[in-house]
């Protein structure tokens, strides 16, 4: 009976030994596959994720004609995501460019791509149209003293800013300015201690299509034109703050036009009459569009200041002249009432180009008005450009199997790289 | 009693492990069928993405080389040789990416911001494959790409293939591996074994392989063939040699 016992027990034992060793062959079999077609699904995952990004950074923006990671570069540059190509191409929104071609390629919600931006500071490059009249010698003297330190001051909390002074032709020379009041103080770029981030020229050197009219010492519309066609002394970087800020006490090519025929006209007459200069204006402030600068006119005190009513002011309202060699203490009438469409004009100029006018003559301080300036110009930045399904991401990092890929993007105006991360998932 | 019971219990446990080792028998080979079955799964899918990404990185194939820096961009595609392949291979797969294993179909489509606007699509590559009992199995998958029209205009695009396994897969694939070895004068001859489900014939006019009875699935061939029809299906053994720039089937 035993023995039968053992027969029996051996059958079974055996029995159950084959039909552990066929399940454990099936189970390591469908493992090991089930294993290896997850391998290779993933991997070509993997590489749908990393060609979606090298597509993606070579792919064109139809308006700009630039590479997505040229536009993300410029973006990063500028710390700003959209980006301002000037009015023919006008405003390019990188994120939105980024979105609805990874839409396409990696399905919409499944993707999330950020780009931290370096620290840059942008560059500020101001161009000043000087009024070279009698009149603005105050306002020349005040500028010399200001503008070298506070330059160096901004220069040296890191901001990128750099000056030219473009000063329009002609111009008296006047008296009773400077370090020694009997000498004549002419008006000219030896007045400032120049460097290279200060720089001062004569406008009538430079080749451009805006010739200036009227009085050209004071024809700051088309002084401003010709400066910006021109360019800054070292040349308009790419993607800078671009500022022009004209300083006069008159409207263009002058207040007192007609004075020498015993006829005045401009802004003591019909507005018809003064057509030339609004033509003068208008010509800045359509160059200056044209170039993506911000306009910040600084008005002087035509003699409004002193005197609001503009009449019978002579005695305390003088400005010393020297012409033809002789000298003369003078208080122009015209010049004074033409104060407020010198305002008007100026406030022209500055809404049409995004910028502010200040005036001077109501008790704005020079250095305070340059300084409000650079603040205003200074742009904003953002952290990092984000593109995608940020939330989704953060849920998706927590649940699911994420693809990463990381692309160097060069930030080619400022010689430095920053990394794009892009994150997709299932 | 005792030795009768013994008597029935070993037979009885005999017959028992045989039909045991017999069913493990079958097991493994069941096992070892289905293992081959999977590796070739397997092989589908990781060759679906090396033709993908042949096609999309090879220069030889469809990827944009610069000539100012003379150097090849990842996943851009050459609008020009886009077109190119596309008329030169409209029945065949290029030779860039020819997999002698698999045939394949590849559709490249551009992709537009604007839904309503119409896309571009390209095709090239096997016009038909193996069906019914021949059709073994098959892959549809994608991969991103950017297609270059010009420096500044790069759209975005999908690069789709269709890859099949299947028994003229399989036979002209070999019979292609044949003739490029044979042309490059690496191969003198060869044999092997197919296995048919359905009558084959070749039409020499249109250099064209052809498997099945009325509804049929033809590839063109590398190089011409001097072959008989088969006209029954099964197992055959085939001689392969060249001459005169065409492949002599026995």
């Amino acid at each position: 009976m035993k023995g039968q016992i053992f027969e029996v027990m051996g059958f079974v034992m055996l029995a159950i030994a084959i039909i552990a060793v066929i399940i454990l062959l099936r189970t390591t079999s469908i493992g090991s596959f089930g294993k290896t077609i997850l391998t290779l699904a993933e991997r070509h995952e993997r590489e749908g994720v990393s060609a979606g990004a090298n597509a993606l950074f070579s792919m064109t923006e139809s308006k700009s004609g630039k590479s997505l990671q040229e536009l993300v570069g410029i973006a990063a540059y500028i710390g700003n995501d959209t980006i301002d190509f000037g009015p023919s191409i006008s405003y390019v929104d990188v994120p939105q460019e980024i979105t609805w071609r990874l839409d396409a390629l990696y399905g919409k919600d499944h993707w999330y791509m950020r780009v931290p931006y370096p620290k840059i500071e942008a560059a500020i490059q101001i161009i000043f149209i000087q009024d070279t009249s009698s009149s603005l010698c105050d306002d020349v003297e005040n500028l010399r003293k200001v503008l070298p330190g506070l330059i160096s001051d901004l220069r040296a909390a890191g901001k990128r800013v750099t000056a030219t002074i473009y000063l329009l032709e002609g111009g008296s020379p006047c008296c009773g300015i400077g370090s020694n009041p009997s000498q004549p103080y002419v008006i000219s770029c030896d007045k400032f201690p120049q460097s290279q981030y200060l720089r001062c020229s004569n406008i009538g050197g430079l080749q451009c299509e805006d010739k200036r009219r009227g009085d050209p010492s004071e024809d700051w519309g088309h002084g401003t034109a010709c400066a910006i066609e021109a360019g800054p002394i070292e040349g308009w970087q790419k993607f800078s703050v671009r500022v022009v800020i004209p300083i006069s006490d008159e409207v263009p090519e002058g207040s007192e036009c007609g004075l020498d025929t015993g006829n005045p006209r401009c802004c003591a007459s019909t507005p018809s009459s003064y057509v030339e200069q609004h033509n003068s204006l208008l010509r800045g402030i359509e160059v200056a569009k044209k170039n993506g600068v911000f306009a910040f006119p600084i008005k002087a005190d035509p003699g409004s200041g002193c005197c609001p009513s503009c009449s019978n002011c002579d005695a305390k309202c003088n400005i010393c002249v020297i012409w033809q060699g002789q000298t003369y203490h003078d208080f122009t009438q015209l010049q004074c009432q033409c104060s407020g469409l010198v305002t008007q004009y100026m406030t022209e100029m500055a809404t049409a180009t995004g910028g502010q006018m200040y005036d001077l003559s109501k008790g704005s301080d020079l250095a305070s008005a340059l300084k409000d300036v650079i603040e205003k110009v200074t742009p904003e930045r953002t952290g990092a450009l984000e593109a995608g399904n940020r939330a989704g991401y953060e849920i998706a990092q927590r649940t699911k199997n994420i693809r990463a890929v990381n692309f160097p993007v060069p930030v080619a105006v400022a010689g430095v790289y920053t990394t794009a991360n892009i994150y997709e998932w299932a | 009693m005792k030795g009768q019971m013994s008597y029935i219990l070993k037979p009885i446990s005999l017959v028992m492990t045989i039909a045991l080792l017999l069913f493990l028998y079958s097991s493994i080979s069941e096992s070892i069928a289905k293992e081959r079955q999977a590796s070739k799964t397997l092989n589908l899918i990781s060759t679906s993405t090396n033709i993908l990404l042949i096609l999309a990185n090879s220069e030889d194939c469809l990827a944009y080389r610069s000539p100012a820096t003379d150097g090849l961009y990842a996943n851009i595609v050459d609008v020009t040789k886009l077109k190119q392949m596309a008329s030169d291979f409209k029945n065949i797969e290029p030779p860039c990416a020819r997999n002698y294993n698999f045939g394949w179909r590849a559709t490249v489509v551009e992709i537009n911001q604007d839904p309503q606007t119409p896309s571009k699509i390209w095709s090239f590559g096997a016009k038909n494959f193996s069906t019914g009992p021949a059709f073994k199995n098959d892959i549809n998958t994608s991969m991103p790409i950017a297609i270059r029209y010009s420096d500044k205009d790069v759209i975005p695009g999908n690069i789709y293939i269709y890859l099949v396994n299947g028994e003229l897969e399989n036979i002209a694939g070999a019979l292609d591996w044949s003739c490029d070895l044979f042309r490059n004068g690496r191969l003198n001859a060869t044999s092997f074994g197919i296995h048919t489900s359905f009558p084959l014939s070749y039409y020499k006019s249109t250099n064209e392989l052809c498997s099945g009875t009325k509804q049929k699935s033809c590839r063109v061939m590398s190089c011409p063939l001097a072959i008989k029809d088969i006209k029954a299906p099964g197992d055959y053994v085939w001689t392969i040699s060249y001459l005169q720039g065409s492949l002599v089937v026995k």
